[in-house]
């Protein structure tokens, strides 16, 4: 604008004071030279500065708008050119002031709208980012589901009156409601929010205050939401359709809505227009939102179901990281059960012990109410229960014996883990034992390709909302590991007591072989006495004889000759018998002829026979193979058992010798006629010191009877009705017969080609 | 008329031989140890040796080598309280084992059979 001076040509200097082109009362109610007396409002001061501060804009606005000093200015165009010309200006200034004021206004408008916008979508952010900061503060599941609720309906955040949060259960392939909050009622509903306003709570005092408390207020629709199980199918419920097809349902109107609102979920929350949003994680809906306005009767807007969808998002990573770390730490809680285990199961070595724990930890760590723990023996198909665990009524854990049972023969069957999660609806279990248990599960415990038994668990206490009532995959996992651990544990248990009996027995053999060596020791001391003995024995038996046999026959000198001779016979026979006793080495084998030492043994007892007038039947067999066997030791044997005949032989007697080939083995029989043999006695007759009936130290059977077993051979005995006793020495015919001539048949033993008249070999 | 030695180094027994092979007939000179033995065989003619196993020194095995060496026909009848050696091959050079006993019934008799059998063989 231009230096303001008069219209007129005279000069005269602006005045500073404002004035109005039009005396009379305008219009313009606004401009702040309304009313002014001298008529020339537009003059302003010299140096432009506004005279009212705040009144430019009203001034021009209202001068280019005023229809007096538009036909001033009217009237002043032509009158002058500069005239004419400043008032162009003035025109087209003032045109153009009005052109930009209103763009300006529009600018200043748009700006608003935007800032308003912004405005409001930071204030929404701000909300996501607190409601996050405060879900993901926690781990909890419970209480990130009352942090979400408490977002949704908090003035300071999505300000929703009433929402519930369902979640999925992928196991059943079910949409279980979980948690709700709201007012029930309209007075309610108002009494809260007065509070509220009342006591200007900020958003975090708000969610503490929603996840310190439990249950309380929000007890009917957390009631309500828990009631609420909709198959994942289509056509069940919004809430499902929400979830299947991953999408939010925004209904307003639920009158004229085409899906189903089910049954049960009008009666417990749908009243008015609502909305459903899927909870989402990784393209995957793991559960649902539903919230309304059914009090405040507020409409939902887009805005608000895009934030409710923001939020829902969030939340499914919340729940998602949440569920991860729960099942994390009962991993964990269970891999460091396990590390308890086998650092138990390392430092008992009392088996006893060892099943104790297992049985308690299985039981305790997937939370099964009972447990046994079960013992198998491959070999013989015997299960035992070796250990017990087990919380409620003992009567029903001894029932559950028998199930139990029955559940590890199958798990041992199977080799692998029988999990019945539900007993009322399986076949196999019969009605008593259905009523037994509600769930059970079975592991067979294999230890390097045995199965050493198996453990059984049933119901299933439930630890957590979160948790189930009936058993996991999770949970026969756990207990298959366990299961590894524990066999390896019942294995090495078993191990280390058979290695305590190994060694206590050994001990034993120990102690018995010293206690042998002892006796053997003692055996070669007495042989030597018995040898020493012998000699003077000779001396004093022959020179009796000799007197004996000068004195005349009825000197009474030769009674007390006889005497001595008899004691000196009888002594030379206890050492006999001693000697072959204490001296029962190993045999020495050679392929002899039975009938050789036959022959020969019946020589040698040729004058006892006679003595007893014994008749001697002998029926030796041709064509026996030659038998492995030490000679002069089977001599004695048969000796033995000639001179035992002849004890018990009547005078005048029968007696039989036979040899014959039987099966794989020949046989010698001596049988003798006499006195039967009782029972009781047959049985006792290899015992040593047992027959010292008459004379002799009843070592000779006994000693017989070592020499055979020896040879691997045995002796029997019977009582014949024919023949009052008969014995058979029966000896094995070796499978490898030696048919070598071995060295020493070439030895210079001139007395042996005297022996038999067969030939050698 | 047979000549027998006896050799044992227990005195009563030699004598009790001496005196009843003497009534069988036949002449019996002793000697109480192998080198004893050895040097009477070399000075007179045996027809025939009982020899006792556990002496001091050089023992009856020991002896019957010895004897072996130079007179092979000689026969030997070892008699030992022992019967043990029975089974040992260094017996086998004996015509016999006798087991001694008081009763000679059975030493005697062998060393009428060896004799006899000897008086065949030639």
């Amino acid at each position: 604008m231009t230096e303001g001076k008069a219209a007129g040509s005279d000069g005269v200097e602006v005045s500073s004071v404002l004035k109005c082109w039009e005396h009379r009362d305008c219009s313009k109610v606004d401009c702040p030279a309304r009313g002014a007396t001298d008529g020339r409002c537009w003059i302003v001061s010299r140096d432009f500065s506004p005279v009212v501060s705040g009144a430019e804009d009203k001034f021009i606005e209202n001068c280019a708008l005023c229809s007096v000093f538009l036909s001033h200015l009217e009237r002043s165009i032509g009158r002058r050119v500069s005239d004419g010309a400043v008032a162009d200006t003035v025109r087209f200034i003032a045109q153009e002031m009005r052109v930009y004021q209103e763009a300006l206004q529009k600018a200043c408008e748009g700006l608003r709208v935007e800032h308003l916008s912004l405005e409001t979508r930071i204030r929404e952010f701000s909300i996501l980012f607190k409601i996050c900061n405060v879900m993901h503060g926690t781990m909890e599941i419970e209480k990130i589901l009352k942090i979400i609720l408490a977002s949704v309906t908090s003035g300071n955040a999505l300000g929703f009156n009433r929402a519930m949060i369902f979640l999925v259960d992928e196991e059943k392939g079910v949409l279980s409601g979980r948690m709700g909050t709201g007012p029930s009622s309209m007075e309610e509903a108002a009494r809260i929010w007065s509070e509220l306003e009342a006591s200007n709570v900020s958003f975090e005092t708000v969610v503490r205050m929603a996840t310190e408390e439990r249950g309380g207020r929000d007890e009917a629709l957390a009631r309500a939401a828990k009631s609420l199980v909709f198959p994942l199918k289509p056509g069940i419920d919004v809430t499902v359709d929400s979830v299947l097809e991953k999408r939010a349902l925004h209904i307003k109107d639920i009158d004229s809505y085409t899906g189903i609102i089910s049954e049960k979920l009008r009666d417990s929350f749908v009243r008015y227009e609502f909305v459903v949003v899927p909870i989402m994680t990784k393209g995957r809906a793991m559960g649902a939102l539903i919230a309304d306005n059914v009090f405040s009767r507020r409409p939902i807007t887009e805005d608000e179901v895009d934030l409710l969808l923001s939020l829902a998002y969030q939340a499914g990573l919340a729940i998602e990281n949440a569920a991860v770390y729960e099942s994390m730490k009962l991993r964990l809680s269970e891999v460091a059960t396990l590390q308890e285990v086998g650092k138990g199961i390392l430092s008992t070595t009392s088996l006893v012990e060892v099943l104790e724990l297992i049985a308690r930890i299985s039981a305790q760590v997937i939370g099964a109410r009972g447990s046994v723990l079960w013992l198998y023996e491959e070999g013989e198909d015997r299960l035992t229960p070796g250990a017990r665990f087990g919380t409620g009524e003992s009567i029903v854990q001894k029932s559950f014996t028998e199930l139990g049972e029955k559940l590890a023969r199958w798990a041992i069957a199977e080799r692998a883990p029988v999990l019945v999660p539900d007993c009322s609806s399986d076949p196999r279990f019969s009605e008593t034992e259905k009523g037994l248990a509600t769930s059970v599960m079975g592991v067979p415990l294999a230890a390097l390709g045995n199965i050493v038994g198996a453990i059984t668990v049933y119901d299933k206490v439930a630890r957590s909302d979160f948790d189930s009532s009936l058993f996991e995959r999770d949970d026969e996992k756990f207990l298959a590991i366990l299961a590894d651990q524990a066999a390896i544990a019942v294995q090495n248990a078993r191990l280390f007591e058979a290695v305590k009996q190994t060694e206590k027995r050994l001990r034993e053999t120990q102690a018995l072989l010293l206690r042998t060596e002892k006796l053997a020791a003692l055996g070669e001391m007495s042989a030597k006495v018995a040898h020493e003995i012998r000699n003077p024995l000779t001396s004093i038996g022959g020179f009796a004889r000799r007197v004996n046999k000068s004195l005349r026959t009825n000197d009474p000198n030769r009674d007390y000759l006889d005497i001595i001779i008899k004691e000196t016979e009888r002594l030379e026979r206890i050492l006999n018998e001693q000697l072959q006793f204490a001296q029962l080495s190993r045999p020495r084998l050679q392929l002899e002829e039975i009938n050789a030492v036959v022959e020969e043994s019946l020589q040698l007892v040729s004058e006892e026979a006679l003595a007893r007038k014994a008749k001697v039947l002998k029926k030796l067999s041709m064509d026996l193979p030659k038998l492995l066997l030490d000679y002069d030791k089977i001599k004695q044997v048969v000796i033995n058992i000639l001179q035992n005949a002849l004890k018990f032989l009547p005078v005048g007697g029968k007696m039989r010798v036979e040899t014959k080939k039987v099966g794989d083995s020949v046989n010698v029989i001596i049988a003798n006629e006499g006195e039967r043999i009782p029972g009781e006695l047959m049985d006792r007759l290899f015992v040593p010191f047992f027959t010292s009936g008459k004379d002799g130290t009843g070592l000779g059977l006994a000693v017989a009877y070592q020499i055979v077993r020896e040879h691997g051979g045995e002796i029997k005995v019977k009582s014949d009705k024919e023949w009052g006793t008969v014995f058979c020495v029966c000896l094995p015919v070796s499978a490898n017969q030696d048919r070598r001539r071995s060295p020493i048949d070439r030895r210079v033993r001139r007395a042996d080609r005297r022996r038999s008249s067969e030939d050698d070999f | 008329m047979r000549a027998l030695l006896v050799v044992d180094d227990d005195g009563s027994c030699r004598k009790l031989y001496e005196s009843e092979f003497s009534d069988e007939g036949y002449v019996v000179a002793g000697a109480s140890s192998g080198p004893e033995a050895l040097k009477m065989l070399e000075e007179s003619k045996f027809d025939l040796v009982i020899l006792d196993v556990k002496m001091p020194g050089m023992n009856g095995l020991e002896t019957l080598c010895e004897i072996m060496k130079t007179k092979r026909n000689l026969p030997v009848v070892i008699n030992s309280a022992y019967d043990t050696f029975k089974s040992n091959f260094t017996t086998w050079n004996a015509e016999a084992y006798v087991v001694k006993s008081s009763n000679l019934e059975e030493l005697k008799r062998t060393v009428k059979s060896i004799l006899e059998q000897k008086t065949c063989s030639r």
